[in-house]
């Protein structure tokens, strides 16, 4: 094993290799900044250009380009509100605060290292114990994800900020929006209300998009003119001892939770960001920071989002499932050069296959210096006066919502996202809720329908499924513990009053 | 005079979980089992939200938007009407046009006072959004059904 990680060291270590990752890095950060283009937009668009080098090169330069893509989503998300990627949808949340308080610096840097700690970390995991974690993904099926998609909505009770009913409220229609289109099991259409462009589903992309920035564009307008004539500041992009002691365990954590969430095919970086987001917030000893400005928060989401991109690759190189959508083109491309992901590509292809997973590490390394710079660059656009941010933030939110799939219809969905999203913002309906329910929503339904054809009417089985069991903790766990916690804050909050009196 | 905004949310939310119930008869069986407990749970939780609105015992609920002048609240919906306006005549004047216009006027209606700004700004973030989304990344852009202007 060793010296097969040496041989990667030295195939990733050559110049081309080099130029490749850095180029891909690059290209990645500006795919994954840009609103409506996805990691999977950025892989697929390259395929075919890595078909004229070889095979490492090739996947190293795809690897650059889904690790930069992940990241470079948040980069938008924090300075304009604006989620470059679904994975970035937590960060906007937390990042997006800090930058209304001149603290988009330290945002920034919090984010690029958050991320690099994340993808570096899971691509250890996938160098040192990818055969071992991909029984996992094994174990894991349609009764496994529909617990997970459980888990995965109770994270609504974190996000909802003290009010439990308009989360939940929020959290369901959202689901049923997410009904929207053809059924997983028949194809038939619902919810059309007789209009075409519904059969395919409400798109993810634009209603992000206009959820998280067009709201931000009309709070902007609602201070006096002058104000909106000023210029935001960036602040430094560091971050102290005592931050760096604070987001430690968050980001170990969330690392995990990342890579774990990786494996489990269907659910990608989007879901693993808004699961660790939730989780921090449980355990914070900060709680009242979420939403105003976490940086627990950011951490959270990037650790968990970057760590995802490491953990979708085990079960694609070992198994030959790809984790993730990106992970999918990367599957295509693999065949492209030759190479057939599964337990004999390790023995077959060893050469190949360590320079990818070492090539992994170095990518996520180089990511903290190459983002760095990206956001120091990138920063200078919150400097211009918020006039001109907020016309250029309707400029960028509708074309990325009409470079989707170049339809007028998606820039309507954004639009009509984005003034429901300021009026939900206007009566504490947690829109983040949103996000999550339509992320999951569609993964939760077919994972449903698929158990129930495991099953037939005897759904209580998938209970004797060891994974489906703890999953079924965790999501119970989640859903108690804020209600628990809450109470036993109104109980000290009413000693400590009674005390006083 | 403030309104209670979850009693109006409320009602909203009853109106389109109505929307969505009058489609369920339209749809198979096997197909909507799911959206029906979606549906069903939405209604519970709205009628929860009336009932405590009409408590009014969340006085935090109440919207932010009327304790402002009503000036900013006009802005506000003048902005948001423009927007839907541009989204609308980008597929019927295309999508430079439609741009520079919106971006033009978006400037002047925030008080931005540099002329150069106001038309520079426009014309050079047009043309780079049409070169770098239409050219480089192959996005058809709207060229227009009214007036065609592209390159």
């Amino acid at each position: 094993m060793l010296s097969n990680i040496l041989i990667g060291l030295v195939n990733t270590f050559t110049p081309i290799n080099l130029i490749f990752i850095t180029a891909g890095l690059i290209v990645g950060i500006i795919f994954g900044a840009l609103p409506g283009f996805s990691a999977v937009m950025a892989v697929a668009v390259f395929v075919p250009v890595s078909y004229w080098l070889k095979p490492d090169t090739a996947l190293l330069l795809l690897s650059a380009l889904y690790c930069g893509a992940i990241y470079g989503g948040s980069i938008p998300a924090i300075l304009l509100a604006i989620p470059g990627t679904p994975a970035s949808a937590p960060t906007s949340f937390e990042g997006n605060a800090m930058t209304k308080k001149g603290q988009a610096g330290k945002a920034l840097a919090l984010c690029t290292t958050a991320s690099a700690f994340g993808g570096f970390w899971s691509s250890i995991a996938l160098l040192i114990c990818a055969p071992l974690l991909a029984i996992v993904a094994l174990k894991v099926g349609p009764p496994e994800q529909v617990m997970l998609a459980i888990f995965g909505l109770t994270v609504v009770c974190s996000l909802s900020f003290g009010n439990m009913t308009k989360g939940f409220l929020v959290g369901f229609i959202s689901l049923l929006i997410a009904t929207i289109g053809q059924d997983p099991v028949m194809g038939f259409p619902r919810f059309t209300f007789g209009v075409f462009s519904l059969t395919g589903g409400v798109q993810l992309t634009p209603v992000l998009i206009g959820i998280f920035s067009l709201p931000e564009v009309l709070k902007m307008l609602e201070e006096p003119l002058d104000k909106v004539l000023k210029a935001s500041k960036v602040g430094k992009m560091h971050i102290t001892l005592d931050e760096f002691r604070r987001t430690a365990f968050t980001a170990i954590k969330s690392t995990i939770i990342g890579i774990i969430i990786g494996i489990i095919p269907a659910a990608g970086p989007d879901v693993a960001a808004f699961l660790s987001y939730g989780e921090a917030k449980k355990v914070s000893k900060h709680p009242e920071e979420f939403g105003h400005g976490s940086i627990e928060g950011i951490v959270a989401s990037e650790a968990a989002n970057n760590g995802c991109t490491g953990g979708s690759l085990i079960p694609l190189l070992t198994l030959g499932i790809p984790g993730s959508a990106p992970a999918a083109v990367l599957l295509g491309a693999m065949f492209l050069h030759g190479l057939r992901p599964g337990p004999t590509l390790f023995t077959q292809q060893t050469t190949a296959v360590f320079t990818i997973l070492v090539g992994f590490a170095v990518i996520n390394i180089l990511m903290l210096p190459i983002g760095w710079y990206f956001c120091k660059v990138s920063g200078k656009i919150i400097e211009l006066p918020n006039s001109i941010l907020a016309t250029v933030i309707v400029i960028l939110a509708t074309v990325g919502a009409f470079s989707i799939q170049s339809s007028l219809f998606d820039v309507i969905t954004m639009y009509t996202a984005g003034i429901i999203g300021y009026f939900m913002t206007k009566n504490d309906f947690p829109v983040t809720s949103v996000a999550l329910a339509l992320i999951l929503g569609p993964m939760l339904e077919e994972s449903i329908s698929l158990t129930q054809t495991m099953f037939g009417s005897n759904i209580l089985m998938m209970f004797t499924r060891p994974l489906t069991v703890l999953f079924a903790l965790f999501a119970l766990s989640s859903l108690l513990l804020p209600i628990i916690k809450n109470e036993m804050d109104k109980k000290k909050l009413k000693t400590k009053a009674k005390e006083a009196v | 005079m403030k309104k209670n905004w979850d009693f109006i949310s409320s009602i909203i939310i009853f109106i389109i979980l109505g929307a969505f119930s009058l489609q369920l008869k339209n749809i198979p069986k096997e197909a909507k089992g799911y959206p029906t407990f979606m549906i069903v749970c939405s209604f519970i939780l709205a009628v929860v939200l009336l009932f405590s609105s009409l408590k009014n015992n969340n006085k935090e609920s109440k919207t932010e938007i009327i304790d402002k002048p009503i000036e900013y609240a006009k802005r506000v919906a003048i902005y948001a009407i423009s927007i839907g306006l541009y989204i609308f005549f980008m597929e019927k004047i295309g999508f430079l046009l439609s741009t520079f216009i919106f971006m033009a006027g978006s400037l002047i209606y925030l008080k931005m006072k540099n002329k150069l700004v106001i038309v520079l700004l426009p014309l050079i973030t047009t043309l780079a959004m049409y070169f770098f989304f239409g050219k480089f990344l192959t996005v058809m852009l709207p060229h227009g059904t009214w007036i065609q202007i592209y390159f």
